[in-house]
């Protein structure tokens, strides 16, 4: 089957959207599809960018392909027959981030009307899909309140779970993730603070602007956890987050309402260790249940300091948790098999 | 906000004497510039004047400005340059002319660009409309706006607009024919009445007979010639009055025809007075006992002349069309064009019964006179934020517009229909309802206006959180903190406000509030708002907000509870004077 991958690209920028993209189209292959993978070129600022990538997007013909797959706003609203929509996240700005903080557009008439014009597009092309399947339940809800549509969930896979291993239950936590205020890697700093067990971490990503990072430091600066916090501010080797995974303790992933249960939740999981989540971060609570298979706390510096200290105590507690959620992974039929077939299907 | 106003200025100009009277009035509002595109003797203006037509490297300066408004009438000399420096920068046209014919095709075929006068009538009138015009300009036929009813079925209107953000024109039917042909806002403001002329004063000098005045420029528009007509049938009437025909054009052929008809049929009575200045003309009309201000077919928006009219408590006698049909019955006598009968018969009536000359000019003078340039220049500026919630759709647009004419696309083919298809999707449904955001500093002037409009005890009796005042607005709009303000916009107005408030005074539960503009309430905005801004608080990292609401306010009390707010708190208060109680509500919203 000719398949066109279609997703969207901002130009210079790679993260866990763009690296899905690529396993998908490498798993299509080796499943026998003749592939192509469309980046569309996107930006949203200034807002009304956003007009014209979706006009672009919708003027976009993929005919030869006997199936498409879009995964992103607005690669998804690109006309064809024999769609189907992996749906990663929708246009996030104008659902459920705007009027917040993390908005990340103006505010303003121009925005607001790219609000309503992107709410109208979706609207419109969403339900010509032949079927649309979102990354998780958080998605799919959001997709069901905001635009009354009905998905399934296929939860994405890692591309080499098998590397993934267990040699230790160590002294620290690891936190890898992009550094970025809706990660919350300063909760971490803060209740690390509050501990009493003496509990270390390592924390590991590119920050997404420099300021990020530089505030981060500071913070460990300022709460005299240099020595106990190793901060590593960029993309660490494929080898090294393995070793980092393989004997920590626990993984602290606790993002602000993830519309995913995040890649670092289910590496975690295959490296056979408890994910240290919150209440409030949406996606990964598909997977971390709490004293299951991690520990799901109020986000606040005392009551992710708690349960630092219990992992810290008991290491064995780390160890019962963690071979419950490697268990857990078996159950869901997380794999490329599936997504390939339910995809081309 | 500093504001570019482009006008002729003219002492022959009507614009010109509008420009000066509305921009005074928004120069209470905003920091206003003229800019002037003609080099006629000037009417005098305390405002800052910038004679662009002589130097024109003067536009440069535009991009200093947050709006361009350019008035456009039907007249090169006084609204050519004004056309060229819309193309400099986008912003709303005014049109005061339902055809611009006259004033493209001499625009363009006095600087011998005769190809563009019919590559343009070619690609908005198809070709019949470049054929139409290839014959003029071969001489082949006459010129297109010699004759009113080509000049409004070719009227390239389309082409003032080309790149506009809005337009604005002065009457609902002028509106309604400009949406037929553009996509953009446009908006129907009504013409200000200026009071320059002194109130009815009628100097009869032992002279019983009526005075009959028509005003303006001497042309077949003005049906002056249908006038004279009836007067010599009815010969009787005729010497009842004295016709004054006052304004320039009597040397043209429509003039010198109307004198000479009036010679030859000894119409002692009527009068051609030619043009004359402001001070005769005002006087002219204090004497005058009706004014027949007939038109047809309506080539201008609306009329200026019959705003002075109708606010003078003058009697009124025109055709039922265009911006006339507009004025209410009663305050001004309308007969449809072409009725004859009904032309005699309505004439007859004003001249032979004073009475009835005084109800409907009380009645005119009681509609025209709110119709100031004040409240002209807070229209206009709600306009303004309209066209500004506009312009993302307008730019959007006009940018795939322009790249399929770039690549030579015509309207016809496929593409351009499927574009227009997607952009319909769009856009097509976004009005629908009101647009909710957060504020920012861009939204300062419109929430000073809003909280001006609503410090009203009608409003201020429930809600009293801060002065409803330009400092407030101010605080809110650039100085907000951690606070969060949201507002509600219908047509880019601002029609209600919500806050979440507390987080700067370090509460960890949020404080909600709200007010609906007092025109709007009972629309349902305030539940809309009310259930947006509260969506927001788990993302803001509160996991319940507070509000307080008084007894008394039993409406917005059940609206609360019914949204899973609980009482926690419950104090008797006396307000105004009246017992009321003050009810602390809390809502989880885990």
């Amino acid at each position: 089957m000719k398949v066109a991958v279609l997703t969207v690209q901002v130009p210079f920028v790679r993260g866990g959207a763009e690296l899905l993209a690529d396993w998908l189209t490498e798993n299509l292959r080796e499943h026998g599809h003749e592939v192509e993978l469309v980046r569309l070129p996107f930006r949203w600022n200034p807002p009304r960018a956003v007009l014209d990538h979706m006009l672009a997007a919708r003027l976009t013909r993929v005919r030869p392909a006997d199936r498409v797959i879009a995964t992103k706003f607005p690669a998804y609203v690109v006309p064809h027959e024999n769609k189907v929509v992996w749906l990663l996240h929708q246009f996030r700005p104008v659902y459920e981030l705007w009027g917040t903080p993390h908005q990340g557009l103006e505010d303003g008439h121009e925005a607001a009307r790219v609000r309503e014009a992107v709410m109208a597009v979706d609207n419109a092309y969403l339900p010509e899909a032949k079927a649309i399947y979102t990354n998780s339940r958080v998605t799919s809800t959001r997709l069901r309140n905001f635009n009354g549509l009905d998905s399934k969930i296929l939860y994405p896979p890692l591309r080499d779970p098998a590397s993934f291993r267990c040699e230790s239950y160590g002294d620290y936590v690891f936190f890898p993730s992009r550094i970025t205020s809706s990660k919350r890697q300063e909760l971490l700093v803060q209740a690390l603070a509050h501990t009493r067990s003496g509990v270390r971490a390592v924390i590991a990503g590119a920050g997404d602007l420099p300021e990020h990072v530089d505030s981060l430091r500071d913070l460990i600066d300022r709460e005299g956890l240099g020595e106990r916090i190793e901060l590593i501010p960029a993309w660490i080797s494929e080898e090294r987050k393995l070793e980092l995974y393989a004997n920590a303790l626990a993984v602290v992933y606790p993002p602000l309402d993830e519309d995913s249960y995040g890649y670092v939740t289910m590496e975690s999981f295959y490296a056979r260790k408890p994910v240290l989540t919150c209440t409030d971060s949406g996606g990964t609570l598909e997977l971390v249940e709490d004293q299951v298979t991690g520990r799901v706390v109020a986000p606040s510096p005392v009551a992710f300091a708690e349960a630092l200290d219990e992992l810290a105590e008991e290491p064995a507690l780390a160890e019962r948790l963690g071979e419950r959620a490697r268990r857990r992974l078996d159950e869901l039929d997380v794999s490329w098999e599936t997504v390939v077939e339910t995809l081309t299907s | 906000m500093k504001v570019a106003w482009f006008t002729p200025l003219s002492t022959h100009s009507a614009v010109a004497e509008y420009s000066t009277h509305v921009a005074l009035a928004l120069a209470e509002h905003c920091q206003i510039d003229l800019w002037v595109g003609d080099d006629d003797r000037h009417r005098s203006t305390p405002l800052r004047t910038f004679e662009f037509h002589d130097e024109p490297a003067l536009l440069h300066r535009l991009a200093q400005y947050d709006l361009a408004v350019y008035n456009i009438g039907n007249y090169d000399a006084f609204h050519g340059a004004i056309y060229e420096a819309s193309k400099w920068r986008p912003g709303i046209v005014i049109l005061h002319d339902r055809s611009c014919h006259h004033l493209f095709a001499a625009h363009w075929l006095g600087a011998g660009e005769a190809r563009r006068y019919l590559d343009r009538m070619e690609a908005l009138y198809g070709h019949a409309g470049r054929e139409r015009a290839r014959a003029a300009i071969e001489d082949r036929q006459p010129p297109i706006w010699e004759s009113d009813e080509e000049a409004l079925r070719y009227p390239l209107v389309e082409e003032a607009l080309v790149g506009a953000l809005g337009a604005a024109v002065h009457s609902g039917d002028h509106a309604g024919d400009l949406r037929d042909r553009w996509f953009g806002p446009v908006g129907e403001l009504f013409l200000p009445s200026y009071r320059t002329a002194p109130h009815n004063a009628p100097a009869r000098g032992g002279d019983d007979r009526t005075t009959l005045l028509t005003l303006g420029h001497v042309n077949r528009n003005k049906q002056i010639d249908r006038v004279l007509r009836l007067l010599d049938r009815d010969r009787e009437l005729a010497a009842r009055v004295r016709y004054l025909v006052v304004g320039p054009g009597l040397e043209a052929a429509y003039g010198q025809e109307l004198v000479r008809y009036t010679q030859e049929a000894g119409l002692h009575g009527v009068s051609f007075l030619g043009y004359q200045s402001d001070e005769v003309v005002d006087r002219l009309l204090a004497e005058s006992d009706v004014c027949v201000n007939l038109r047809f077919p309506p080539l201008e928006g609306s009329s200026a002349s019959l705003l002075r009219q109708l606010e003078i408590g003058k009697a009124v006698l025109a055709f039922d069309v265009g911006g006339f049909s507009e004025v209410p019955d009663g305050a001004i006598v309308k007969v449809q064009p072409g009725d004859d009968d009904a032309l005699e018969l309505a004439l007859r009536s004003l001249v032979e019964d004073a009475n009835r000359r005084d109800s409907v000019g009380a009645a005119a003078a009681a509609y025209a006179g709110p119709l100031t340039a004040e409240r002209y220049a807070e229209a206009f500026l709600d306009l303004a934020e309209t066209v500004d919630s506009w312009a993302p759709v307008v730019r959007t647009v006009d940018r795939v517009a322009d790249e399929l004419t770039l690549l030579g696309a015509r309207g016809q083919l496929p593409a351009v229909e499927l574009a227009g298809r997607e952009l319909e999707t769009f856009f097509g449904q976004i009005d629908a309802k009101p647009l909710q955001r957060g504020l920012g500093p861009g939204d300062r002037p419109a929430l000073g206006r809003f909280l001006r409009r609503n410090d009203v005890p009608e409003v201020t009796g429930h809600f009293h959180p801060f002065p409803m005042t330009e400092v407030t607005a101010e605080e809110i709009a650039l100085r907000p903190g951690a606070d969060r303000y949201y507002g509600a916009f219908i047509e880019g107005r601002l029609v209600a406000l919500s806050m979440l408030r507390g987080w700067n005074e370090g509460f960890d539960v949020p404080s909600f509030g709200i007010v609906v503009d007092a025109a709007w309430h009972g629309r349902g905005i305030g539940s809309m708002l009310t259930d947006f801004t509260l969506e927001r608080v788990p993302w803001l990292g509160s996991e319940r907000v507070r509000l307080t609401v008084y007894k008394s306010n039993d409406r917005a009390y059940r609206m609360y509870a019914d949204r899973g707010f609980s009482e926690v708190e419950r104090a008797p208060i006396e307000r105004a004077g009246e017992r009321d109680e003050r009810i602390v509500m809390v809502k989880e919203l885990t």
